[in-house]
């Protein structure tokens, strides 16, 4: 089955010849595709691009098998939902006025969009809003709003820019439960900067570094790949000649230790016993299993932050 | 149909949110009702400044008829004049000399006596050499003038009918036809009629309706096409009708559509708060249809403009320098505010030529002096044609600053 969101060989340039995307292309299905990656790697640009928002300096965009900048223009945003980071609601607006104001745009009667929009407030757990003017939302509630507004013209493909910046841990997991929650027969494309919710929601990852894309591939394939090794801590009083008996160590002192491992559940054991036996103690051991946060510093050498 | 419901995205925002925006209901109800009251409250009626007039009155009088009491008094009772007395000549020229009075007359000592003595008596008048006064000195020396004239005609009549008792019978028609001659060689025969309306109360406040909604439409139509991209830019819009279905003659018959909902909400406003202020209307159908029309006219022009002026502004700053910096004076010298008549002569070209002075003008004709709907539509078919032509081209620049947007 052809992806729903096809781009190919993605170039920006904008008029200062600040070169903001370089060569990208990646395909995207039914499911979650995060694009990740840090502030100014190139994940909004891209994101705009293939949203029919901004236009590439060169490349292609495929949506739902339409050339998006191209002869499928019409077709190809027929099938696009937009949320873009700050979403222009209209503030004098109620939340349902919003909502049917951003479905006659996609063209539906004025009747329709009063019925998708109250489903659709109901469906992101804002059921009794609707008459709430925009300003008076708050920053989760909003966010909701914007997933709403992204789903008026009952798209199928949902490209949402970093839809939980700026939200609490709390308030994340609720919208990106939300999110994964429409993406069953959609393709939903969106950006963060915060490795965790890539690894816990998407079902495939597009890392970007400098306006490339870097790798991508589900997480725990990129993980398996690029930062196949845990961390095994253990703190408490540490002989000394650990390098003699084989570990790969990454930090040593005289009460901490922590060593690389590819088996950690079978190596943790197996390295309290030899501190044990050889006249040290124990006080605390504990495994750090690899994520995304790795896959990137592995991948560009570079920290990516949770905050960003 | 998806169209349909496209174009209606932004009238729909306006509907819906007009009267929740503080700062829309201020511009664009408050502040023309406001302006439009300044303007009834300034020039409302028509109703005429009296001249103020110096006087210094030597003349004694004494033992004769007093011929100045009888002037001072018939000026007075002609509430044409604010007669202000001075004790002497001096003292009278220092004030017209300060803008105090704008004329002055002296009357001198022999006045009277020089009346009755049958001897030709003299008035000095003192004026300022400047075009405001001009009006003013006219009107005293046109009614000192009807006194000489009353007093020639009593001095002919006395003479004609001692002469008339020496004359044979014959010829006293062709003395009296001379006489005739002599008091006024020429007369003039007065036909007056009854105005349309511009110089009632009723036509000058329709008048000045009319002028607001002018303004509105300039200011409302000018900011709209200046602003329509900036402020998509600024607000994030842009790049939702960038993603959506919406053609760009979508997106520009939307924006139309949102301000003609402004204009309307504006002039159905100034046009009832007309109606107690003493201002009135008695339009035909056809002349209704033909007022919405040439407002229509008037605000697509205005709207064209304002997108071919678009690209010159880059910032808010720049967009908000280009709308005020033009409404401001076309406000003026338009004849949107002030008649054209008024205006200086190389300013009444431009009042009588721009196109939306045109509609405005055309809305007068119907609304004040009763012209028919053709006669208005006549009037205003260049405004028409270039209507159409900026309109145009007010669509390809929107079209064409879209798609530069798109690539930035």
């Amino acid at each position: 089955m052809e992806p729903l969101v096809v781009a190919e060989h993605l170039y920006k340039t904008y008029r200062d010849g600040t070169r903001a995307v370089v060569d990208v292309s990646f395909r995207a299905g039914r499911g979650v595709t995060v694009l990740m990656g840090p502030n100014g790697s190139g994940k909004t640009t891209t994101l705009s691009m293939i949203a029919g928002a901004l236009k590439p300096s060169r490349g292609r965009v495929l949506i739902c098998g339409y050339d998006l900048w191209g002869d499928g223009w019409y077709r190809a945003r027929e099938c696009i939902g937009y949320a873009p980071q700050k979403m222009p609601f209209v503030e004098r607006l109620t939340v349902l006025e919003n909502l049917v104001w951003i479905g006659l745009m996609r063209g539906l009667s004025l009747g329709e969009a009063r019925r998708r929009a109250r489903r659709l407030l109901e469906e992101v757990g804002l059921p009794d809003v609707g008459g709430k003017l925009v300003g008076r939302l708050s920053g989760g509630m909003r966010r909701r709003l914007t997933i709403a507004a992204s789903l008026v013209g009952d798209p199928r493909v949902m490209i949402l820019d970093e839809p939980t910046s700026g939200l609490d841990p709390g308030a994340r997991e609720s919208l990106w439960r939300i999110i994964r929650g429409f993406s069953g027969e959609r393709a939903v494309v969106v950006s963060t900067h915060i490795p965790g919710e890539a690894e816990e929601y998407a079902d495939k990852v597009l890392v970007f570094h400098r306006g490339r894309l870097v790798a991508e591939g589900p997480p725990g394939e990129l993980i398996a790949r690029y930062a196949p090794e845990s961390l095994v801590e253990v703190e408490g009083v540490i002989p000394p000649a650990m390098g003699s008996v084989g570990w790969r160590i990454v930090e040593a002192t005289g009460d901490r230790l922590v060593v690389a491992s590819r088996s950690p559940d079978s190596d943790l054991p197996r390295l309290i016993e030899w501190i044990v036996s050889s006249g040290g103690r124990v006080r605390v051991a504990r495994v750090r299993r690899p994520g995304l946060r790795e896959v990137y510093f592995a991948l560009t050498g570079e920290a990516l932050e949770e905050g960003g | 149909m998806g169209s349909g419901w496209r174009v209606l995205s932004q009238l729909y925002v306006a509907v819906k949110g007009l009267f929740r925006h503080k700062g829309a209901v201020f511009w664009i109800i408050v502040f023309p009702i406001l302006f439009y009251t300044l303007m009834v409250a300034i020039w409302g009626s028509p109703s005429y400044q009296p001249v103020s007039l110096g006087v210094v009155n030597e003349d004694k009088g004494d033992g004769y008829y007093n011929f100045s009491k009888i002037l001072l008094d018939t000026m007075n009772e002609s509430h044409l004049f604010r007669i202000h007395y001075y004790n002497s000549t001096v003292e009278m020229v220092n004030a017209i000399r300060r803008g105090k009075v704008s004329v002055g007359i002296l009357i001198p000592e022999d006045f009277s006596e020089n009346i009755t003595q049958v001897r030709p008596a003299t008035l000095h008048l003192y004026y300022t050499r400047s075009p405001w006064s001009s009006y003013d000195t006219g009107v005293v020396s046109g009614f000192i003038s009807r006194f000489s004239e009353s007093l020639r005609s009593r001095a002919l009549n006395i003479s004609l009918q001692y002469a008339l008792q020496y004359i044979p019978e014959n010829m006293t028609r062709r003395v009296r036809e001379w006489y005739g001659f002599v008091e006024k060689p020429v007369r003039i025969v007065n036909t007056s009629y009854t105005p349309e309306m511009l110089a009632t109360k009723e036509g000058i406040r329709a008048f000045y309706a009319i002028g607001m909604i002018g303004v509105e439409i300039l200011f409302i139509g000018l900011s709209a096409g200046v602003f329509a991209i900036i402020d998509m830019k600024r607000e994030g819009t842009l790049s939702l009708l960038l993603s959506s279905p919406m053609r760009s003659w979508e997106a520009f018959i939307s924006l139309t559509l949102e301000v003609l909902y402004g204009v309307a909400i504006s002039a159905l406003a100034v046009l009832l708060f007309s109606l107690p202020l003493g201002a009135s209307y008695h339009l035909t159908m056809g002349q209704a249809l033909a007022l919405i029309t040439l407002l229509l006219v008037g605000t697509l022009f205005t709207i064209g403009l304002g997108l071919i002026l678009a690209p010159l502004a880059r910032s808010q700053e720049a967009a908000m320098a280009i709308v005020n910096g033009l409404a401001f004076p076309i406000m003026f010298i338009g004849g949107l505010v002030i008649p054209d008549f008024v205006l200086p002569a190389y300013l009444r070209s431009f009042a009588k030529y721009y196109p939306l002075s045109m509609s405005i003008k055309a809305v007068r004709d119907m609304t004040i002096y009763n012209a028919t709907p053709r006669e208005a539509l006549v009037e205003a078919w260049p405004a028409v044609l270039a209507t159409v032509v900026v309109y145009l081209l007010g669509f390809v620049l929107f079209n064409k600053l879209v798609a530069q947007a798109a690539e930035e």
